[in-house]
């Protein structure tokens, strides 16, 4: 497939999300001077009083957005591996800002430490000691019957989803706030380290020990599947001879 | 610290608690002991103890919920039941492997301990009160059996299946964690049943109805129904023959499990349900399309692993009419159970038997290889033709019994009936090609082809034996059984 | 609040800049003359003889691998540090950060019993020799 047909194609795909999405959000009545809904249910999120505008939180978030989508379709895009690695440490660094956007200091220090330090050195790691192939066919090369297929599924997702998103009207209140209940608001200690840790020992206490033992089924399956190829094949000649045996 | 949670908390989690702990154990003896001959035999006695506390929960169990970690993990008589399905799973998986890694001679150890690992994580999603829960619970199990599933290392095919398994399973999981993600956007928490009393603030909200079909896309690959199943043939293939028995068990009954506990809570609103972007038709033509398409390709293989992969497909369908019929119908999900703990025991014994025909460098999972079978190997023909009746749904079996059952459970609706037809219509295609390796083993005439020579293994016959009385009895005498998935509701 | 963070944008900005900067400002006054030699990856060293880009065995990724899953794990550890003192009384702290009511054990048996399973998770590495190479 052409690549040029391939960044138009996903670039389309993002701003036709992209209008859908403002569309929608426009859709809801407003009394606060044409701002979104969704700016302020950032701008909530930010209850201390040093909080920026429910305007250049929608822009700080529309950038932030743009940039992660950038990064997204050059991830996959990009030719060069090494390139595609970067960008998408660039996606998940805007991640990262995003969650600092929204106070949550901690998962924001976890997400620039984690994905974009060690998962992406990780990444890095790999293509570096693959290389990349000089003329690789990328993606999308399947048969033109599967294409329909999942085009027709596609269409049918979005025919039947798009009307309900156009139409949606949020419940805002006579000062154009969003009304919910799920949303309330957030104290300054909202998503820093304490928080976090009060949370995780004492409602996600299960959850957290849990994760110990998901970590440890990655480990052994890890270690199982990177096996050693056994060169002097010992222990299956003897498995063989032990069965042998019995027989 | 005032803790928002009692000790006693502990003590309610133990089914789940221990198979972790008796994971461990195994862990530790595979890291210690040079020999690995111990392990499938430990391990399974680990899943028949844990077998036994999660029976005695089940009968004890004096609430129809408990919710116990805060509302993280509940317990009722719907996610015991399907904990002892999983324990049954892994308990015959695990006798299986035994003969089956002995024989082959290609993983460690600590392929009993992944075993057991993964059932915990199918535990924890059938526990599941919270979606922080149900995404452990999914990776914890889906790390395990992509590792189960490329273990054997030395073979390119067990390789590349792990490696599409893996990558289509993350991104599934990645649908998943996005669907969440957008439930919580709209409704503020992650514990189901909060987000089903907030839901009727949501009706046509387009965050929680594109959440709702993000989660459902991704338990819909886990199932296996068409079109996401894609990867089912190549995983199931070229996966180490009793991992396979395993997913199409195990794997299955936990996706299933979870999309019954989300169907009797976050997508239960009439509004989710119906209409024109309610779940429902959408399950409806998934599970047409699932059943149709995994009988009709099962028709054309001549590998029996291959063969048994599109028959799990085509049970998927089966299976996804009688989720449906819970909510259209308000049903309890015994007819689910009942067919899913069935489905369980007989694809795992009918792997088994494919296990069993295999030798070192000879896997003998073409059906020309069966011929003959029947009257060298009498004892597992039986087995293998009982399994091959059950999956068929001709009685005497437990297949028979839990395919009526379900049927019949879902009748009561004119577009559900049109499902069941679809399904019987199904069902009689299906009888062919599960008769082909009947007619191979006995009817066919060996010729001077080479015939497969099975292995002994007393583990394996043990496990064979085991599934073919289970199956037997199911279809016989299914009526205790049958109280108990009727018993197994879903609290709350 | 956010103005905290303005530092970090200015390092980065000074970073970015300073890395840019130094690229255009070499490309500007530096001298141009290249010849076949010096475009050699080793002008100084020998021949290069084979391609650079080899296939690693798998156990290079399990190294990494280890190392992520182990890196993930000590994030948990800077919440449970902060929450230490809090986790191990009985009551609650009051204002000055003292503890009124008595010791528990607590904070200290929730690490436990997650380091437990990754301790685990250590020995079988270090059983299985998957941290050695051959």
């Amino acid at each position: 497939m052409d690549r040029r047909k391939l960044y138009v194609s996903l670039l389309l795909a993002a701003a036709a999300l992209l209008l859908i999405s403002s569309v929608a959000l426009a859709q809801a009545p407003s009394t606060s001077g044409g701002v979104a809904p969704h700016a302020q249910f950032y701008a909530g999120k930010l209850a201390s009083s040093k909080k920026l505008s429910p305007l250049a939180m929608l822009w700080a978030m529309r950038v932030l957005a743009g940039l992660m989508l950038v990064g997204g379709i050059f991830t996959i895009g990009s030719r060069n591996p090494v390139v595609a690695a970067l960008c998408l440490v660039g996606t998940l660094f805007c991640t990262g800002i995003i969650f600092l956007l929204l106070h949550a200091t901690f998962i924001a220090a976890i997400q620039v430490l984690v994905y974009a330090g060690a998962i992406m050195v990780l990444f890095v790691f790999v293509v570096m000691s693959v290389g990349h192939p000089e003329r690789e066919e990328i993606g999308l090369s399947r048969g033109i019957i599967s294409k329909l297929i999942g085009g027709a599924f596609a269409v049918m997702l979005l025919l039947r989803v798009s009307p309900v998103y156009m139409s949606y009207q949020r419940t805002v209140n006579a000062a154009g706030e969003i009304i919910s209940k799920a949303m309330p608001p957030v104290s300054s200690k909202y998503g820093n380290v304490e928080h976090v840790g009060k949370l995780l020992f004492s409602d996600y206490l299960f959850p957290f020990e849990a994760i110990s033992i998901l970590l440890l089924v990655a480990i052994v399956g890890a270690v199982m599947v990177t096996r050693h190829r056994r060169r002097d094949d010992n222990k299956g000649a003897a498995a063989a001879a032990a069965s042998a045996g019995e027989g | 610290m005032s803790s928002a949670f009692k000790m006693a908390d502990f003590s309610f989690a133990a089914p789940i608690i221990f198979v972790a702990l008796w994971a461990c154990v195994v862990l530790l003896a595979s890291a210690f002991s040079t020999k690995s001959s111990k392990l499938g035999p430990l391990t399974a006695f680990g899943f028949v103890i844990g077998l036994v506390i999660t029976g005695y929960f089940w009968t004890a169990l004096e609430q129809p919920r408990m919710s116990v970690f805060s509302g993280m993990l509940v317990l009722d008589r719907f996610s015991l039941f399907l904990d002892m399905i999983f324990l049954l799973a892994g308990l015959l998986t695990s006798l299986v492997a035994h003969g089956y890694v002995e024989e082959h001679g290609f993983a460690e150890s600590e392929f009993y301990a992944v075993i057991a690992l993964s059932v915990v994580g199918m535990m924890l999603m059938g526990h599941a009160g919270d979606f922080i829960i149900v995404v452990i619970g999914l990776e914890t199990m889906s790390l395990g059996v992509y590792s189960l599933v490329a273990s054997w290392t030395d073979k390119r095919k067990s390789t590349e299946a792990g490696l599409k398994y893996f990558v289509m399973g993350a991104v599934a999981s990645g649908f998943l964690v996005y669907g969440i993600a957008l439930l919580y956007g709209a409704t503020g928490s992650t514990r189901l049943l909060v987000i089903t009393s907030r839901a009727a603030a949501h009706i046509g909200d387009p965050l929680y109805i594109i959440g709702l079909f993000m989660v459902f896309g991704a338990l819909a690959f886990k199932v296996a129904l068409v079109p996401f199943h894609m990867w089912t043939p190549d995983a199931y293939e070229g996966a180490p023959t009793p991992i396979t028995g395993f997913m199409a068990a195990a794997v299955k009954t936990a996706g299933f499990g979870l999309l019954v506990r989300a169907v009797s809570t976050i997508f239960s609103g009439e509004s989710f349900a119906y209409g024109s972007t309610g779940w429902i038709n959408i399950a409806w033509m998934l599970s047409m399309l699932t059943m149709t398409v995994g009988n009709v390709l099962a028709l054309r293989q001549t590998n029996i692993k291959r063969m048994l992969a599109y028959s799990s497909i085509a049970h998927a369908g089966y299976i996804m009419l009688g989720v449906i019929a819970i909510p259209v119908l308000g049903l309890d999900p015994s007819a689910v159970l009942l067919y899913l703990l069935q489905y369980a025991v007989t694809t795992i014994g009918a792997f088994g038997v494919v296990a069993w025909v295999g030798r070192r460098d000879a896997e003998n999972t073409g059906l020309e290889q069966w011929a003959g079978l029947g009257a060298r190997k009498p004892a597992a023909a039986l087995a293998m033709t009982i399994f091959m009746l059950s999956l068929g749904g001709i009685p005497p079996t437990a297949g028979f019994f839990a395919k009526l059952y379900l049927f019949k459970s879902a009748m009561g609706h004119p577009s559900l009936l049109i499902l069941v037809v679809i399904a019987a219509i199904n069902s009689v295609i299906s009888i062919f090609y599960y008769l082909k390796p009947i007619v191979a083993m006995y009817f066919r005439d060996a010729g001077g082809e080479p015939i497969a020579e099975p292995m002994r293994s007393s583990s394996l016959s043990v496990a064979i034996t085991l599934a073919a009385i289970i199956v037997f009895l199911l279809g016989m005498v299914p009526g205790s059984a049958l109280e108990m998935a009727i018993k197994s509701t879903i609290g709350g | 609040m956010l103005t905290n963070y303005l530092p970090i944008v200015v390092v980065f900005a000074v970073a970015g800049g300073l890395g840019i900067a130094l690229l255009i400002i070499a490309r500007l006054i530096g001298p141009s003359r290249p010849n076949p030699t010096k475009m050699q990856p080793y002008e100084a060293g020998l021949e290069q003889s084979a391609p650079p880009r080899i296939r690693f065995h798998a156990q290079f990724y399990r190294v990494a691998l280890l190392f992520l899953v182990f890196d993930i794990e000590a994030a948990f550890f800077y919440p449970w540090a902060v929450m230490f003192r809090d986790l191990s009384c009985k009551g609650s702290l009051n204002a000055a950060g003292k503890c009124t009511a008595g010791a528990t054990p607590f904070g200290m048996l929730v690490m436990v019993a997650f380091l437990a399973i990754l301790l685990l998770a250590l020995v079988f590495v270090w059983r299985r020799k998957a941290l050695e190479w051959d």
